[in-house]
């Protein structure tokens, strides 16, 4: 029996509050090569953490150190392959000494040690303020704790992490940089009070990929709350532009169970909106609609060769952190 | 659209449940603030909106569902008559002479037309008469027209009237309609002696009312004759009257005819004091010789000439043989003694024994020897009630008795007392036996108690008194030939106390009379109007000699008749005739009105007609109903709606 199967068997059944951390999809475990090491992660504890940074170093110790290697050729230290020599190439790669030995004029390659631009962006629209019951984080909690402990792996990785706030409109910007101050700032940022706003992702995501530098990973902490044709333009536009992107789709367990048993009435936070309706004659049309709409984005994202992830405030969110690992593997 | 039974309408209230229902369900409280409300708005339109219909459907529904089950127990159906409401109007008119006094009659009768004026085609009219007795002369019917021919051709009577019965029947007939209007009409004078003993207190069925007209104008001029008393005197013939005046006093002519002549044979003028009544001795001359003879005394007419006539009768009576055979047993003759006692009283009787020839068919056989029975005597017996005689027979329970009264037909069973006795029960009342027993007080009736007696066959005798269990104590029987009086117990103190009573010698002395064919009490008592007169077994004529009906052709009568004019009467049968003078009753000659306010108002009931009475359904509302069977269809389309309800609201509750 493996380390992980004797302390599960160690270990009591599942509390209310205690979570193992899900599984790495499949896609993002090929890319990781390695499944993380399951961890355990107390939601209550999580919650109970006050501030951000520390809720982001607890998450980020407990995925582990992140390792990833740049897949690009280029002057590096570490050999990558020989290529014959063309015109225009510069002189200084030509491996002379194997010209010594085989009288071919050889350019060496090697890996090219690349940093990864990682740009979080965190809608903060007012159904992202939204928590079903007492205990759980909302889901702008959840997602900037995420955030936050992404910001600290991409430091820990020497990569350059931004950070972009999503309401109606790209609302704060920091380009990716890899400076420690910048984590600071993008911690800063994550926790920048906000003001209740309607959403308007597909937009504001227009925003900000014009505003973001080639080759980014875009990690994207949202509820989706948008139409799925709309991101599926803008995510399209992402993958011309050479963009990677994770999607963290952040769901409290309510919006997905809908298990309301007596009548009440919905006001919807970003409209005034008000609905009076039987939650029990309509919950089997409202997990319809919302697997619906949860299924439409994995379609969009995976159509573009993206990841979507759902992360549910009463589940452990490493997987996010994991999936981000195997992203970045992928990319290296 | 009519009902049947309108009461259940009420149940159409219970749809105040399922209103009431939807009105005050349950709504949410709680507001929750929702991420978003894209994917609720998916299903919640429809859940909304067809939630919202369904509901109101489902109220419909169920307020439907009620209503057409009490619509079904209301019983609907199509009307067959014009709209408006249906009145039914009872006339109740007072008939007796009172209301010939000036113009009361037509004046009411005038005032009862415009009573009844607005009464339409489908509206019922009924005519119901005080005297003799509350009798419908034209039943409440919808023929409006023939009811009021009958009241035109109508004049008042001769007899005194009494309102309360006649107003409780025609409330009660009233109250059995379905009309919607039901009216009791007055037709009457409110004079005090129709009100005398009306319950007041006693309100008539809830929903009828009262229309009564104003008291009449008091009379200025109103006496009253008396019957007279006319008696034989050496010289001639003696009449004694009396003449009651009610109003201020005045002077009058009085008048004495005799046999009908048109011409008086004696006028007096008189000084009627106020109020009083003033008795005339009139001395007659004793006129053409005859058995019998008849007088007519009169006044001038006054305001009501109907009570200034009466008449009296004399007719010459002689012994009258009874034939009694002896005492069964060595003790009293109790009939005997009782014969013996009423001798001075008319009619005269002469007792004989019973001869050991034929019997005069004349007399009357007082039978209570079971001898009397048996060999010769039963033939003799048998062939004096074939000839016409009558007989009064105790039966005492002797064979022979027995057996002669099987023979007649007349198989008699026995009784035995049981605890107190055997008391006699079930009076005759209207027979003129009995009638004339009780004139004076019920009471002679009572305590009639027998250790032992005998029960005739009720298919046999007409039945003047029952024992307590079946069979006829006292029964009348002509089946025989002459008129048998027959008691089912004997005469002696062997089975009963009762020869020692007081009701013994007035019963002997009264059946001896009646079986005699006399009016009981003789020529002393002239009979009133509407009495039952008794009269010889046989068939023969009955005429008026004078009064209102002397044009009047001769009737066939034999037994009773009781005469509804005063007058005087012959009755003439087997070559023998018999004059009986007949007056008006005296009460109703008093024109005074109820002197003690209105209180007949209080007749009618305040209760409310729909709580307090349940409707009363008539037979062609029935039929209707019958032949368009609504309640079918709206129990059909109730239970449909149940299923529609069922569904839709356990859709609306998923």
């Amino acid at each position: 029996m493996s380390d992980a199967g004797k302390a599960a068997a160690e270990e009591p059944a599942w509390s209310a509050v205690t979570y193992p951390m899900r599984p790495v999809q499949p896609t993002l475990a090929r890319h990781a090569g390695a499944r993380p090491t399951p961890s355990r992660l107390d939601m209550s504890e999580l919650a109970a953490l006050g501030s951000l940074p520390l809720r982001a170093r607890r998450l980020a110790d407990a995925v582990g150190p992140g390792r990833h290697r740049s897949r690009r050729k280029g002057a590096s230290v570490e050999f990558a392959d020989y290529r014959d020599y063309q015109p225009g190439d510069d002189l200084r790669r030509v491996d002379w000494r194997l010209y010594g030995r085989t009288d071919r004029v050889q350019i060496r390659d090697a890996h090219e040690e690349t940093p990864l631009r990682v740009l979080l962006l965190l809608d903060v629209s007012a159904s992202m303020i939204y928590s079903s019951r007492p205990g759980l984080l909302t889901k702008l909690d959840m997602a900037r704790s995420v955030l936050g402990a992404l910001a600290l792996l991409v430091r820990r990785q020497r990569d350059a992490c931004g950070i972009g706030l999503l309401t109606d409109n790209l609302l704060r910007y920091l380009p990716p940089g890899g400076s420690p101050a910048r984590l600071r700032a993008v911690w800063g940022t994550l926790d920048t009070p906000i003001l209740a706003t309607p959403t308007a992702l597909a937009s504001a995501l227009e925003q900000a990929v014009a505003v973001a530098p080639p080759a980014c990973l875009f990690i994207i902490a949202s509820d989706f709350y948008e139409d799925p044709a709309a991101l599926d333009a803008v995510v399209r536009r992402m993958r011309f532009e050479r963009h990677d992107a994770l999607a963290l789709q952040v769901i409290d367990p309510q919006e997905e169970d809908f298990d309301f048993s007596r009548p009440v009435e919905f006001a919807d936070s970003e409209a005034p909106a008000r609905l009076q309706i039987d939650p029990v004659a309509a919950a089997r049309a409202y997990r319809s609609a919302f697997a619906a709409h949860r299924h439409a984005l994995t379609e969009v994202f995976r159509g573009s060769g993206f990841d979507h992830l759902a992360l549910r405030t009463d589940s452990s969110p490493l997987a996010a952190l994991a999936a981000y690992l195997a992203r970045r593997a992928g990319r290296a | 659209m009519l009902w049947l039974y309108p009461g259940f309408l009420i149940g159409t209230a219970a749809v105040a449940l399922p209103i009431l229902l939807h009105l005050f369900r349950r709504r949410p409280k709680r507001t929750v603030l929702f991420p978003t409300l894209r994917f609720l708005a998916a299903a919640a339109p429809q859940n909304d909106r067809s939630k919202r219909l369904r509901r109101w459907l489902v109220l419909f529904l169920r307020c439907a569902v009620l209503s057409l089950f009490a619509a079904a127990f209301a019983r609907p159906f199509l009307a067959t008559s014009k709209g408006g409401q249906r009145q039914a109007f009872a006339v109740v008119i007072d008939n007796s002479f009172s209301l010939r006094a000036g113009r009361r009659w037509t004046d009411l009768r005038t005032w009862v037309r415009d009573q009844i004026r607005d009464a339409k085609s489908e509206d019922t009219i009924g005519l119901l008469v005080m005297a003799p007795k509350p009798t419908w002369i034209a039943p409440l019917s919808t023929r409006r027209d023939s009811a009021l021919a009958i009241l035109d051709t109508l004049a008042p009577g001769w007899d005194t009237a009494q309102a309360e019965p006649a107003l409780r029947l025609a409330g009660d007939a009233l109250a059995a309609t379905a009309a919607d209007r039901r009216s009791i009409v007055y037709f009457g004078d409110h004079q005090r002696v129709s009100w005398a003993g009306c319950d007041f207190g006693k309100p008539l069925p809830p929903g009828v009312r009262t229309v009564f007209p104003d008291v009449p104008a008091p009379l200025a001029r109103q006496a009253a004759v008396r019957a007279p008393v006319i008696t034989r005197t050496p010289t001639g013939f003696h009449v004694a009257v009396a003449i009651e005046n009610f109003t201020a006093a005045e002077n009058r002519t009085l008048y004495v005819y005799r046999d009908g002549a048109t011409a008086p044979v004696w006028r007096q003028d008189i000084s009627l004091p106020e109020r009083e009544i003033q008795t005339c001795q009139i001395d007659l001359p004793p006129g053409p010789e005859g058995v019998s003879a008849y007088f007519t005394v009169s006044l001038d007419e006054d305001d009501l000439p109907a009570d200034d006539r009466a008449y009296g009768v004399w007719q010459a009576s002689g012994e009258h043989p009874v034939l009694l055979d002896p005492t069964p047993d060595s003790g009293s003759d109790y009939v005997g003694a009782a014969l013996a006692a009423t001798a001075g009283l008319k009619p005269y009787v002469q007792v004989l024994p019973i001869p050991a020839s034929a019997w005069p068919p004349s007399a009357v056989a007082v039978l209570r020897n079971d001898a009397s029975f048996s060999g010769a005597a039963a033939e003799r017996l048998t062939a004096f009630l074939r000839g016409g005689g009558s007989a009064l027979i105790f039966v005492g329970g002797g064979s022979a008795e027995l057996r002669w009264l099987e023979t007649a037909g007349l198989k008699m069973r026995p009784l035995e007392e049981e605890g107190d006795g055997l008391e006699l029960r079930d009076w005759a009342v209207d027979h003129p036996l009995v009638a004339g027993l009780a004139s004076h007080s019920a009471s002679t009736l009572l305590d009639w108690r027998f250790r032992r007696g005998w029960a005739l066959p009720t298919d046999a005798v007409e039945p003047l008194a029952l024992w307590p269990e079946t069979g006829a104590a006292i029964g009348e029987t002509t089946g025989i030939g002459g008129r048998v009086l027959i008691c089912g117990f004997g005469s002696d103190r062997r089975d009963s106390d009762w020869p020692a009573r007081e009701m013994f010698v007035p019963f002997v002395h009264r059946a001896v009379t009646y079986l005699l064919g006399s009016p009981t009490g003789g020529t002393a008592t002239p009979a009133q109007v509407g009495q039952p007169l008794p009269l010889p077994a046989e068939t023969g004529f009955w005429r008026a000699l004078a009064g209102p009906t002397a044009a009047a052709p001769p009737v066939q009568a034999g037994g009773t008749i009781a005469p509804n004019a005063p007058g005087v009467y012959e009755f003439s049968y087997g070559g023998q005739k018999k004059l009986f003078a007949v007056n008006l009753p005296p009460g109703e000659s008093d024109p005074a009105p109820w002197s003690d306010g209105k209180p007949w108002r209080n007749l009618e009931s305040t209760a409310h007609m729909a709580s307090a009475s349940l409707p009363r359904v008539p037979v062609s509302a029935i039929q209707a109903e019958q032949h368009s069977p609504l309640w079918w269809w709206c129990l059909a389309s109730a239970a449909v709606f149940l299923a529609a309800e069922l569904a839709i609201a356990n859709r609306t509750t998923r």
